[in-house]
This record gives C-alpha cells, structure tokens and sequence, in this order.
C-alpha cells in the first residue's frame, strides 16, 4: 500500500478511529496496529508475510532465551543464529542473483563459460529495513542494553508497525518497544504536529520527488544525448528527488505515528545545508547511519586505534552502506565515493568540525560558509550519479561528459524554470532553512494561527494544482 | 480527540471551498465572452441553457456528434423541422456512463425534451479502456452540481476522471479554450481500405469484446432509460450506418436491445448497412461527412421524426 494513495488514506482514518475507540486498552490497541500492519503489507504481496513472521517469531524467542542463558557461547550461538537466519532472508532475496552473476562474470573473465542459472526473485518490500529493526533488538539484548519483552503482540507490532515498516525510520527496539508497552493517550499536540509533518511529506514527495523524477528518468534515461550542464541539471534534480521522496516518506511515517501516540525518531536533519561530509552524513539517513556507528563501526574498533585501522573502519562502513542500499557494483562504488570524500576530513580531523546547524550569526561572520554549503551539496550531487546510474560504466561515462562539455550548447532545452515543481523547491529549501533547528520543515507551532493556516491551505492547493498523482512507488522500495 | 478531530474537519472544509471556489472562477473566466453553441463544440455542459425544453436529446459518441459537428446542427434541425440538444461525446471521450451523468445533468438544470435519440455505436459496450479515459471531462466548465452528481453518478476511474476535470481547469489549454467551429471537415472517402477498417477496430476494441465492459454498460444504459422514463421522456436507439457493416459485438448488442424493446417498450433503428456502397457519404470508415448526415436525415432520420410528431399530436 502507498502512502500516495486513496486506499492509504481510507486504511489510516478506519485504523485511526478503531484505534482510539481502545484508547485504554492497550493490548488490544496493539494488536489493531499489528493486524492494521500485516494488512498494510500484505496489500502488496501476502505471501511475503512469512518472512516478518518468520523474524518475529525467531527474535522473540532469540530475546527470551538470551536473557535466561548466562553461558557466553550458547548467547554466542543464538546471537548468530540470529544474525545468520535473518542476513540470510535478506540475503537471498536481495543478493543472491548479484553474487551468482558476478561470479560468473569473473570466471569468464577467466576464460570460462559457466552454465549458472539464476533465479527469477521478487524482493520483497522494506525486507532490509525489517532485517535491520530486528537485528538491533537481538543484538541489544546479546550487549544487555536492553531487557527483552514477554509480550508477543507487543513485539510482533514493533517489527512490522506500519508507518515506517517498508522504508523506515530503522527504530531501536530500546526506543520504540517500551512505547507499545506504556498506554498512550490521545495527544493533541502530538497528532497536530504529526499532521503538519505529513503535509509536509506529501509535499515533498508529490511535488518535487514525483515533479523532478520526469526530467531526471529523461537526463538519465539518454544521458548520451545530452551536453555537461544538462547533465548537471539531471544530478541535481536527482539528488532533489531522492531527497524529497525519502525524507518525504520518513515525514509522513513519523508523521502517522504520531496520530497513533508514537514518537519516531527522526530519520533527516535537512541534509543540504552541510558544511561538509561529514555532517551529511550526521544529517541524512540518520536511523540506517546510526545502525551501522552502533553495529558495526563501532565493533570494529571505531575511532580508536591507529589510522590505518580508522580509515579501514570508514571504509567498511561506506561499502556496506552502499551495498545495503542495492545488488548492484554502482551503490558499492556510491559507497566508495563517500568514503573518499569522508577520510580527508578524518585525516585533518575535521570530521566532527560541524555538529551542530548552521547559526545565522556565523553567516554573518563568515558569509563564505554558504560556498561550503554549495560544495557539499555539489559533492554529493556528483555521488548522486553512481546511485541513479545502472551500471558502473554508465556512471563514469556520465560524469566525465558532465566535466568535459559542462559549458556546450545544451541540446535540449528543458525550462526547469518554468515548472511548478522548481518553485516547490525553494519553497522547500525556504522552510527547511527557517526550521532548520527543528524536527521537520513545517514545525512551525509558533507561528501566528492565521499564518498558520495560510500555509497550510497554501500548501494543501500546491500539491492538488501541482502534485504528481500518478502514484509514483518511493525510490527507498527497492532497498 | 474532538478538538483534533473539528480542526481537521475544519481544515479539509476550507481546502475544498478554496479548491472549488479558485476552480470555478478559473472555469468561468476562461469562456467569458467566447460564444459556445451545440455546433462548435464538443462539450455538454457548457451548451446546457436552464429552463428550456427541447424536441430532442441526443446522447452518444462521435457518431452522435456528428448530427451537429461541421455546421450539420443547423442543417439537422431544418431538415427534421425540430430543435434538439446534442450531448454526443467523441474523440475517445464519450461513454455509456458520462451520457447518464450529462442527461441528470440536463434534468436537473430543468430542462425537459420529450425525446431522447440515443446514438449507439458497439465499441462504447465492450472497451473498458475508452470507459477509463481519465481526461473525459477535461474540456467541461466546471459546475459544483455537477461535480456532486459525478461523485454520486456511475462512472470507471471516478476519481482520476473527477481530479482531472478539476485540475484541467488550471492548465493553459483551458484558458486558451474556445469553440472550434474552424475545424469543419468535408473530406470524402474515394475508396474503401481493409487494413485501415482493421486497424479502427484494434484501436476501438484494445482488448477486444470485454465481457465485464459490456456487462456494466448495459447496466448504465438501463439507468438512464429508466431515468428518462420516469420523466416521461421516450427513448429510441439508433445504429448509424458505417462501410463495413456491423461492428463486432453487434449481435450480442442487438440482442440486448431487443430485450430492452420488450422490457422497456424502446425501439432500435438500425442502418448500419444501409451505406455500405456509398463511399462518398463517409469522412472515414464509420463517420458520416456533412453530405452522408443530410442523406440520412433526410433519408433515414426525418421518417422516424415525422412518425413521432404524429405520435404526439396523437397524444394530444
């Protein structure tokens, strides 16, 4: 089920009223928001439903029995049984054709035509955002970060809770479990605000996400044909794209649990406007970022040790976030980008320079740090091209034709300017800058009330003169 | 909850008045001063008066359309010696379905005829792709009545239809938006051609004969003569002629029809074979140019006409 459809829309408001009509009544609250959940996701494709069982059932009765075991290798043992039943689902729907094709293309290399055959494989839906959920509960409990729950239903709605079950927000079990576990009340504040964020959502997804995904399928799709500064356009609609469609999903994720007494963590801290890399990556995608610092960075020894070993650890962390993001040697390569981009900063250690939002009197101070605004989100842009391409050969191809003939003649013309979308975006970049200390671009509770509701409506008439109602899928589906 | 609850009841209140109120200044200003008539244009609801009555209603498709497209309205109308309305809808945007709404819409404009001459034509049974258009009602005013009856009414892809006749109204080609009364075609056939007959039918029937089309349309036809019945308004179908005959899915339409005959008391005219050698009465292989529409009023049309005035001067 998308959330850019009717059948969504209808699906909230019945979950919604059902919902409350429980309102002291938790157990069964949570079990409306678990059958409301396999619901959601059956919608696409039921069968699928197995696999969130099958890691439901298999990390709850996991939780149970570390908690009881005391013998560090039977914890050992059941941590990896864990680890390998759930990397291995994931494994197999998301990686196994990529491995068996690219073994068969390094033996051929070789000389040899293997007769390998590979298997026609759906993936299924928001499979490496589930993995990951349940994993960091297995994992926590194997650290004694947290204590395991008993109730089933509880647990069982935590993995597969709606909102954010196909792309996210990757909760911790340590953040979102003792939510269903403590009553919740009808917050006012709460689902206003949880209403201002999905507005917001659907803004940027319908707007700009679905708006630039026409030019940028067009750029992309005959990249050959088109002159650098075309192509340069292709990479920034592109990264406006992505944007708006995954901090736009995460808004109107975080945005539903709100209406239903939850607090999600928040998932983009307006990535664009970074000074450098490093604080990119503070800022984007922050739920999958923080799971790789606390699974696996921070095991492999961190920011400890010498540099060699400090570089090593960058290194893993970007290629496996690339290549969590896709089956494919163009998200390893994204992955590798960032990486290169990230270790000048480590080597100078400049990587913790900016932690916190840019203020408006160090503008005044330093004008120049919008050029490191724009060199960020330039930076980034170029990353952009290895994610969008197919192949890795496509993506360099791109990329030098954008250098080489930046300043020809273009050969299409494409009057971005003239589209509603382009003036969604500086709407966006407007608001997102104004909030930028804030959970979200509309968090604007303080504004005068008919303000308020000016760009409410205002908004409201943006998205139905101007939204893509195609129902585009959200790009993160596909990971 | 309750406050939550008004505030958004409030706000989705005040969206839609804004949606509806920009929507409909957008429509009107849009035709101020252009002057709209049943024969330069292809739109229902714009050449809708209020509180008038009609000799006739015509409902249909292009082969509706036809009886008033290329100035043929005025040359009907003074041939049948009658004043009619014609709602027939072409260029992929007529259905069974949006016939039924445009005709609710005549009623409730209170506007009476004692006729309907429902044009039928095979493919608006069987395609459930030409049912789907979603820019069926781009071109139409828009009018909070209609959109009410629309959302009440049958209709296929009710909410993409329903958003685009909104939306629609923004777009520069509505602004530009006039009657079109310059498009007048007086192209002749010379000669019959077989790859383009089949060609049509690939394009009419994407699917081909669709049981489930066909299954809902007779439905909706069966509203709308019930409608029209019980305003005391009589229904004919007519089969214009065509050059290749009988369409496919004739038969079981013709079958249909004849349940409707015995059910309903509505009689069938067909001539579809009755041109079959006069290739210079058709722009293509279905649409009678402006010389085959005064042929067959003339021929065809004005008998049943002068039989149905009789019948009324009966009556009184």
């Amino acid at each position: 089920m998308l959330f850019n459809s009717i059948v969504f829309f209808v699906f909230l408001i019945i979950v919604f009223f059902i919902y409350w009509l429980f309102r002291n009544q938790l157990k069964v609250q949570n079990i409306v928001i678990l059958v409301a959940s396999y619901f959601f996701y059956g919608w696409w494709d039921w069968r699928f439903l197995s696999l969130i069982f099958i890691s439901s059932i298999l990390d709850y009765s996991i939780g149970i029995s570390l908690n009881q075991i005391a013998k560090t290798s039977y914890r050992k043992f059941l941590l990896l049984l864990s680890v390998l039943v759930n990397i291995g689902i994931l494994g197999f729907f998301k990686y196994f054709n990529f491995f068996i094709d690219s073994f068969s293309s390094f033996v051929q290399f070789f000389g040899f035509s293997p007769n390998i055959p590979s298997l026609q494989i759906i993936l299924p839906v928001g499979i490496s955002f589930y993995t990951f959920q349940t994993l960091s509960y297995t994992i926590d409990i194997y650290r004694r970060n947290i204590e395991p729950t008993k109730d089933i239903i509880a647990f069982f709605a935590f993995v597969s809770f709606f909102p954010q079950l196909v792309a996210g927000p990757i909760e911790r079990a340590r953040n979102l479990i003792p939510q269903f576990l403590r009553k919740r009340e009808f917050n006012f504040s709460l689902a206003n605000d949880g209403m201002r964020q999905m507005l917001w959502g659907f803004f940027k997804k319908l707007v700009i996400a679905d708006n630039c995904s026409v030019y940028v399928n067009e750029i992309f799709g005959n990249y050959h044909s088109h002159t650098g500064g075309t192509l340069l356009l292709g990479a920034v609609l592109f990264g406006f794209q992505i944007y708006g469609d995954f901090s736009g999903y995460s808004d109107i994720a975080i945005g539903t649990g709100r209406l239903f007494g939850f607090n999600l963590m928040q998932n983009f801290a307006f990535p664009y406007f970074s000074r450098d890399i490093a604080e990119f990556w503070r800022r984007w995608h922050i739920s999958l970022s923080t799971w790789f610092r606390d699974y696996i960075y921070i095991p492999l020894g961190g920011s400890r040790g010498n540099r060699e070993m400090q570089f090593r650890n960058v290194l893993i962390i970007f290629l496996v976030s690339g290549f969590w993001h896709g089956a494919n040697f163009t998200f390893i390569a994204w992955g590798g980008v960032h990486a290169l981009m990230f270790i000048p900063l480590l080597l100078v250690k400049k990587n913790r320079q900016h932690t916190d939002c840019i203020e408006n009197r160090e503008i005044l101070k330093n004008p120049l740090i919008i050029g490191k605004v724009i060199l960020t989100f330039l930076l980034v842009t170029v990353a952009w091209v290895f994610f969008r391409m197919p192949t890795l050969g496509g993506a360099l191809h791109y990329i030098e034709t954008m250098a080489t003939s930046l300043f020809s003649k273009p050969t299409k013309q494409f009057f971005v300017h003239q589209q509603a979308f382009f003036y969604g975006i500086i709407i966006m970049l407007i608001f997102e800058w104004i909030n930028r200390t804030r959970k979200h671009g509309l968090q604007i509770v303080n504004w005068p009330t008919i303000v308020r509701w000016f760009i409410y409506l205002s908004l409201a008439f943006f998205i139905f003169m101007f939204g893509n109602f195609n129902q585009v899928e959200f790009i993160y589906f596909a990971f | 909850m309750i406050r939550f609850l008004i505030k958004i009841g409030l706000f989705w209140l005040l969206f839609i008045s804004l949606v509806f109120g920009i929507t409909f200044y957008h429509s009107q200003r849009a035709i101020k001063g252009k002057q709209f008539q049943n024969h330069n244009n292809e739109e229902s609801l714009i050449i809708t008066p209020k509180n008038k009555y009609f000799d006739y209603l015509i409902l249909g498709i292009s082969h509706a359309r036809n009886f008033s497209r290329h100035h043929n309205h005025q040359r009907v109308e003074n041939i049948l010696e009658v004043n009619f309305l014609n709602y027939g809808k072409g260029a992929g945007k007529g259905s069974i379905a949006n016939q039924h709404n445009f005709f609710k819409y005549f009623l409730s404009q209170h506007n009476s005829t004692d006729n309907i001459l429902y044009v039928i034509t095979m493919p608006m049974f069987f395609s459930n792709k030409m049912d789907a258009n979603a820019y069926a009602y781009e071109n139409e005013i828009f009018s909070p009545k209609f959109f009410f009856l629309l959302l009440f009414g049958p209709e296929v892809n009710k909410g993409e239809k329903m958003y685009n006749y909104l939306r629609s109204k923004y777009n520069t080609k509505w602004n530009k938006y006039g009657p079109w009364s310059a498009k007048i075609n007086e192209n002749a056939l010379s000669e019959i051609d077989t790859a383009a007959i089949s060609k049509g039918f690939r394009l009419a029937y994407v699917n081909g004969l669709e049981k489930d089309a066909f299954e809902r349309n007779k439905r909706y036809l069966v509203k709308t003569i019930e409608l029209a019945q019980k305003n005391g308004i009589n229904v004919s179908f007519l089969i214009t002629p065509t050059l290749f005959g009988e369409w496919p899915g004739h038969d079981m339409v013709i079958e249909f029809l004849d349940e409707l005959e015995q059910q309903y008391n509505v009689k069938t005219y067909n001539f579809c074979c009755v041109y079959m050698d006069k290739v210079e009465y058709f722009a293509d292989h279905h649409h009678l140019n402006t010389l085959g529409v005064v042929a067959f009023t003339e021929e065809y049309l004005k008998p049943i006409v002068d039989e149905n005035k009789k019948q009324k001067s009966k009556r009184y």
